[in-house]
């Protein structure tokens, strides 16, 4: 059941990275709110900032400016004390299963840390522990008897599972994913998929979810962003999006997927060029360099983002629509 | 069309401590003379292995060729004296490697680095490496003036590139790709691959792709051949493959993967792993993971059966496609 409830809003969120070249824009000004319960699918390049726009959402990086309100509160203004409490209600799946667990703490010793740390389970209470532990292994489909095992004993499948089932014992309410089935294959990635949908609508989750994969996102989510050197230049529900791209960038990522399909030729756009660096970048439109329809003004004039159509935002000079310059929320709290 | 590679019944194991990894079990493929043919698989399905026993690269000690045949023009490659095979590599058959990040010195200029392809096969004189070495830079879209740069200096698909043409330095009859663009994003995926494809129209060269990405096959490759478990259980035209989809296999693997043109609520992946390669099952690899398994997959190990398809090349392996599989299923 889906209500229309903001549960999260960014606004004017800004993370730079200082380098000796000057300040590395990985986050620019974005803003945008995700729904309850909803998916926001976020796609891009490698380098484009959509890691660490979830990892500043959740202040593993601590932004440079802007403002996360997450249940009405601005949590960027939060101190250490309410933060940790903050970190059951926002959660992270982590990209690389191989990477992000412990290979010293065995299954059940991941999965009760969350926990122990946050407090609802004293470290003493072996037998509670143990019950919540089973119930959160049942949860993700992880055989009871691998409980002692060591992530090492595992494949990539049932190490994402645990990722999941550790972020999911707290009961949040948001969980940023970050590329969770980029490093599996195709047909574990479809049970891992399957599973955070029945979770999501089980336990009423809202995800932020991060993927270079489009075919991926256009399956899951409610609505896509799509990132280009750390700023917004498309937003639309799916449909939208993949049947009428505004953006060229969005347009040549659409037609650089390559169809699974003999029958089905692609009239690949392919761009000339690569990402360039977004440290200290000129003023402009960031894609110029590379958009086969740029004008003289794209090179010196930043585009604001325009609504198209009821939903469907895209920055770029040549669409036309009404500018807006943060999208218009329902939040009372200001 | 003649074929330019023929492998029989090629089987790789590697003899490590804790046991036998049968990551090869009996391979059979043609390679038609400029032709693309994709080799479609997962983690594990002997992909790799296969690639790198046609040009002898098995790593050794552990790695053994049990048995089989791989002719080139109809020389068998396993036969070949180590002058030989230093011929073979590179002018006839060269590869290219998954991660471009890694397989670049990286304290050799990317000059000196296709300079080296190109001295240690030939006899050129200094200015004619120079700039032979600016052609190629050329034809796969690097400035010569930036061969004097670094491996780092270049961005991940600018490394590709250059691998591209290392492999491509001394014209081969035949390029190995292994996950040539896993590591890349799509639209500089997209650019690697219209590269290739050009060039293959350009210098007739043959191409043997292996990927993960059914789509990537489907818009690069006239054949395919799926492996599983160190097995081709289904080959053929991509046509054949792709639109008369026989084996349980290929069909899951369908059905996992989101399909960009089609509105599926929820994926159907394929239950369970795959055998682990130490292991594996005296009857059907696959069939622990089917739903069509019946008692005689458990038992009898099916053999490759050919089911016609657009060029008479269609083959599965599953009983289900087999003579009395009508019958049966």
């Amino acid at each position: 059941m889906k209500t229309e409830k903001e549960i999260i809003q960014v606004r004017h969120l800004k993370k730079y990275f200082n380098t000796p070249r000057g300040p590395l824009h990985a986050v620019d000004d974005l803003s945008f709110s995700i729904l309850e319960r909803e998916t926001l699918g976020v796609v891009g390049e490698s380098g484009c900032g959509k890691s660490t726009l979830g990892r500043a959402i959740l202040r593993l990086h601590e932004p440079t400016s802007g403002e996360v309100w997450f249940n009405g509160e601005n949590i960027l203004t939060y101190d250490k004390r309410r933060l940790k409490k903050l970190r059951s209600d926002m959660q992270i799946i982590f990209q690389d299963p191989y990477a992000s667990l412990n290979p010293r703490m065995t299954i059940s010793q991941a999965i009760a840390a969350p926990l122990v740390i946050q407090g609802l389970y004293e470290a003493r209470d072996k037998e509670g522990l143990k019950k919540k532990v089973a119930e959160m292994m049942d949860l993700v489909g992880l055989a009871s008897r691998l409980v002692n095992a060591y992530p090492h004993e595992l494949d990539g499948g049932r190490r994402q599972r645990i990722g999941i089932a550790r972020a999911l014992a707290l009961d949040p309410k948001f969980i940023v994913c970050d590329e969770p089935v980029s490093a599996l294959d195709v047909s574990i990635q479809a049970q891992v998929l399957n599973l955070m949908q029945d979770l999501q609508e089980q336990m009423g989750l809202t995800y932020l979810f991060i993927t270079h994969n489009l075919s991926v996102v256009k399956h899951l989510s409610d609505s896509i962003l799509v990132m280009y050197l750390g700023q917004l230049v498309e937003k639309a529900a799916p449909q939208q999006l993949f049947s009428n791209p505004a953006h060229p960038y969005t347009q040549a990522l659409l037609s650089a997927i390559p169809v699974p399909d003999p029958d089905f030729k692609m009239k690949r756009m392919v761009l000339q060029g690569e990402l360039t660096s977004p440290v200290n970048p000129h003023p402009g439109c960031r894609f110029a360099k590379r958009c086969v329809y740029a004008r003289p003004e794209c090179e010196t004039q930043n585009p604001a983002l325009k609504e198209i159509e009821p939903g469907h935002f895209a920055a770029c000079h040549l669409v036309s629509g009404k500018e807006i310059h943060t999208e218009p929320t329902k939040n009372e709290n200001e | 069309m003649s074929n330019i590679l023929e492998i029989r019944d090629l089987a790789i194991h590697y003899e490590m401590q804790d046991g036998t990894v049968k990551a090869l079990n009996g391979v059979s493929l043609d390679l038609k003379e400029g032709s693309a043919h994709g080799l479609v698989g997962e983690t594990g399905a002997g992909k790799t292995t296969l690639a790198k026993g046609i040009i002898r690269l098995t790593p050794a000690p552990y790695g053994k060729v049990k048995s089989g045949q791989i002719f080139y023009n109809g020389r068998d490659i396993l036969q070949m004296s180590k002058q030989e095979l230093r011929e073979l590599r590179g002018r006839h058959i060269s590869m290219i490697f998954q991660d471009p990040m890694t397989s670049l010195n990286p304290v050799l200029t990317v000059g000196d680095q296709i300079g080296e392809a190109l001295g240690s096969h030939g006899r050129l004189s200094s200015s004619q490496l120079h700039q032979r070495t600016g052609e190629l830079l050329q034809m796969v879209g690097i400035p010569p003036e930036r061969a004097g740069e670094y491996p780092h200096q270049f961005s991940g698909g600018m490394k590709q590139r250059v691998v591209i043409a290392i492999a491509l330095a001394l014209n081969p009859r035949l390029l190995i790709a292994d996950e040539p663009t896993t590591a890349l994003d799509v639209t500089i995926q997209a650019q690697v691959l219209e590269m290739i494809s050009e060039l293959r129209k350009k210098l007739g060269t043959s191409l043997l792709l292996i990927t993960h990405d059914l789509g990537v096959v489907a818009q690069n490759c006239e054949y395919v051949s799926i492996m599983y478990a160190g097995e081709i259980v289904e080959t053929g035209t991509v046509h054949d493959v792709f639109k008369d989809r026989r084996h349980p296999y290929t069909q899951g693997l369908f059905s996992s993967i989101p399909n960009i043109n089609e509105e599926v609520r929820r994926l159907t992946p394929i239950r369970g792993l795959m055998p682990d390669p130490t292991q594996l099952p005296s009857g059907c690899a696959f069939c622990e993971r089917c739903e069509y398994a019946q008692e005689r997959c458990l038992r009898e190990h099916p053999s490759l059966y050919p089911v016609g398809g657009e060029e008479g090349i269609h083959q599965v392996r599953c009983f289900r496609s087999g003579p009395q599989g009508k019958e049966d299923a």
